[in-house]
């Protein structure tokens, strides 16, 4: 069961396929470049820093293969997704990663956050589920992979 | 790495535990007010128990002594010359030996407590020594099992306070909260010893606390109730004096009826210079405190070869007055015997407590003034029993300064309704005759003089530093959203402040935020706590006033903030409640009385 919040955050979530860079700075640097017009980023550099340093902490990542570099922080008016599709594995830390979902929160938005990363974290665990949505081309291929759960 | 992950995860049951948790405290909503009232149910339980306990060894002893289980004044009555004398020597000499041992191996250690519990309430900081307790409460043992003209509500209420200290020690709980925990324990003792739970409650909130409000009083009613039922259980429910169907005869019986507190408010201040005029005398005596007690258990069991009736705390002396119909000079005489009796010992420094003994002077001179009604108008048709509850309450009002404790104490102690509005007259009238030309009433006089003590050690002065919780919960800031939830589910707080390496806050992780999405395995090992953490919760520095404080807990729902060093370096030095800053708010009210008459005392002392 998909929340409407959650389907209005990935429709309007930017995809980048394929991502081109081979580190995870880059990868990530790639898809904050995707962002960077986004009406509802207010700083894209002050979002940068709150993802790198929030990845130094503790990048969180799922052993399947994906990852998502986060920040909580008032350089977003709303929350903000940037999806990206690595045909060559990224690696962050010890893990290769296929897919990288990118976001951004605004401080007071806990509720909104855990949910999103609630939702993708229980679906991104399933392999043939990731398997669809790294074939995806586009952000309504990206939701019709998540629509036939 | 799939192990890792596993270990993050929380254990399903924990998970259950939490939801269960959050379920219940939405519900429920137990905040640290609720847990206190809980904790002041437990005191009065335990308050209860102890002085049951502390009945117990005396009856023994008493039995011990006299080879009688009967009420004191029995045994006594049925005791040859020569033991009438000998027990209440033999008593207070053991008494005394008890202090003088005692107190000669507790100096040894140096002492950061007091024995006594209004120091600890008023102005200590809640912590009652443990030792000087045990001394206190054997030799009390001693001089009123060999039937010592003093109280037993003394040592019943010292032993409940001290078992609240205790508590209030292994709670680990700041100075205001142990100040109340005690409060409680000293209304516990009070109400089992006169099965008197309103009583009991105001007798604290009144004399002690010196305020009525309800952030205190809720606690100390709990605390009096249970300890009341506890008692009743094992005592039955019968009042502590039974009176017979009391009421007005002609409605003129007002005018001396109210005329009585008066009367007795006039008195009270006599009596109240008696207590320390033998007191004082005592303390010239050259003798050893041994000696002292001695001579005081001397004295009563000199009056005890002719009138038996002075040994003990005076209650069943009471019940007498008010079911024998006794003459004006048998009852004068009793009354000046008792008096001689209880002064002799109160002055000697026998451990026990003035209330009992005065409930029966003031019963005895309010039958004698009945008498004297019934003497001068007979048309009035006075009932002297009625005199002799009023003169109880008024006398009560206006030794102690508490005359709303005074009205409810006569009414527990005899449950008649019918006495209460001429009661409630005598009470307040008797009270403001006495403040008249008496300052220092009972229990506030040797307050003041035992507080200066503790002033001059500087250990009273209460700041909001004193108020912290040490060691709060806390979090690194890439702690998972399993240990968040785990911490959830062990502590009972309500938010789990976040820090770095050197201990500076970073924020605080609220369990309102998380609750709804505790049944989310998936989110436990991509959540940390810096993802959730609110960055600008209200936090606290010792340099804030109280005011301050109070201000920044009307910015949150929280019952409790952290506490920073300082508002720079905002290391993380513990945790304050709201409801500690309300009580010692609330104590503050009384406080400045103490204060001044012993800053006063302190002014006067040779440098």
């Amino acid at each position: 069961m998909i929340s409407s919040r959650t389907v209005a955050h990935l429709r309007s979530a930017v995809l980048v396929n394929p991502v081109r860079a081979k580190t995870d700075t880059e990868a990530i640097d790639e898809l904050l470049s995707s962002l960077r017009d986004h009406p509802d980023v207010v700083d894209a550099n002050a979002l940068r820093t709150a993802v790198l340093q929030r990845q130094k902490v503790d990048p969180p990542i799922l052993p399947m293969g994906v990852a998502f570099p986060h920040a909580r922080t008032d350089s977003v008016r709303a929350l903000v997704l940037a999806i990206g599709i690595c045909p060559e594995p990224v690696v962050f830390g010890d893990t290769p990663v296929r897919l990288i979902l990118l976001i951004g929160v605004p401080k007071a938005a806990i509720a909104e956050y855990l949910d999103l990363t609630s939702f993708l974290a229980r679906h991104l665990r399933n392999q043939p589920v990731l398997d669809r949505l790294v074939e995806a081309t586009s952000i309504t291929e990206f939701l019709e992979s998540f629509a036939e759960l | 790495m799939e192990t890792e992950e596993k270990r993050r995860r929380l254990s399903p049951i924990l998970r259950w535990l939490l939801i269960l948790k959050v379920w219940l405290i939405e519900r429920f909503r137990l905040g640290e007010r609720q847990v206190t009232l809980l904790w002041a149910a437990v005191i009065g339980f335990l308050g209860a128990l102890a002085a049951e306990c502390f009945r117990r060894v005396t009856d023994l002893l008493h039995y011990i002594c006299t080879g009688s289980s009967a009420e004191i004044i029995t045994s006594f009555e049925h005791l040859p010359l020569w033991q009438r004398f000998l027990v209440p020597v033999v008593g207070g000499l053991l008494a005394g030996l008890t202090l003088w041992i005692g107190n000669r191996l507790i100096a040894a250690v140096r002492q950061k407590s007091t024995t006594d519990y209004m120091e600890a309430v008023v102005v200590g900081n809640g912590i009652i020594s443990f030792r000087a307790s045990l001394v206190k409460t054997i030799s009390a043992l001693f001089s009123i099992g060999t039937g010592a003209s003093i109280g037993r509500e003394g040592p019943l209420v010292q032993l409940s306070s001290l078992i609240a200290s205790l508590l209030g020690r292994f709670r680990n709980s700041p100075i205001p909260q142990r100040r109340h925990l005690v409060a409680c324990g000293a209304a516990a003792g009070i109400a089992s010893a006169y099965n008197a739970p309103i009583a009991g409650s105001f007798f604290v909130a009144e004399i002690v606390l010196g305020t009525v409000v309800v952030e205190s009083l809720g606690p100390l009613i709990l605390a009096s109730v249970v300890a009341t039922f506890t008692t009743r259980a094992m005592h039955g429910e019968s009042p502590l004096y039974q009176s017979p169907d009391l009421g007005l005869h002609t409605r003129w019986e007002i005018v001396p009826l109210c005329a009585i507190g008066i009367f007795l408010g006039l008195l009270a201040p006599l009596y109240l210079r008696i207590l320390r005029w033998t007191e004082s005398l005592f303390a010239k005596l050259t003798l050893p405190v041994p000696a002292k007690l001695a001579l005081g258990g001397a004295v009563v069991g000199v009056l005890a070869m002719f009138y038996p009736q002075v040994c003990g705390n005076g209650q069943g002396l009471v019940a007498s007055l008010f079911h024998q119909n006794w003459d004006f000079y048998t009852v004068l005489l009793l009354l000046i015997v008792k008096l001689i009796a209880t002064s002799a010992t109160f002055g000697s420094g026998a451990v026990g407590g003035v209330f009992t003994p005065t409930l029966f002077i003031g019963s005895a001179i309010g039958v004698l003034y009945g008498q004297a009604v019934l003497y001068f108008a007979p048309q009035l048709r006075p009932d002297p029993t009625m005199y002799g509850l009023m003169g109880m309450g008024s006398f009560l009002a206006a030794t102690t300064g508490a005359p709303l404790m005074a009205i409810l104490m006569v009414f527990e102690l005899t449950l008649s309704y019918a006495i209460v509005p001429f009661l409630m007259v005598a009470c307040v009238l008797g009270y403001y005759c006495s403040s008249f030309f008496e300052h220092r009433f009972m229990y506030g006089e040797s307050l003041e003089r035992k507080g200066a003590a503790f002033f001059n050690s500087q250990l009273a002065e209460v700041d909001l530093v004193d108020l912290i919780k040490r060691d709060p919960l806390t979090l690194p800031q890439n702690a998972t959203f399993a240990e968040i939830a785990q911490n959830f589910v062990q502590h009972q707080f309500q938010h789990i402040y976040i820090i770095d390496d050197d201990r500076r806050l970073l924020g605080a992780v609220s369990l309102h935020d998380v609750k709804a999405f505790l049944d989310r395995p998936e989110l436990e090992t991509v959540v940390i706590a810096a993802d959730i953490m609110d960055e600008n919760f209200p936090r606290i520095s010792p340099l804030h006033s109280m005011a301050d404080a109070l201000k920044k807990f009307s910015e949150t729902r929280s019952e409790r903030l952290p506490v920073v060093d300082n508002l720079t370096s905002q290391r993380l030095i513990g945790s304050i409640s709201k409801t500690d800053i309300i009580l010692h708010l609330a104590g503050e009210e009384s406080r400045p009385k103490v204060q001044r008459a012993v800053s006063s005392d302190l002014e006067k002392a040779p440098s």
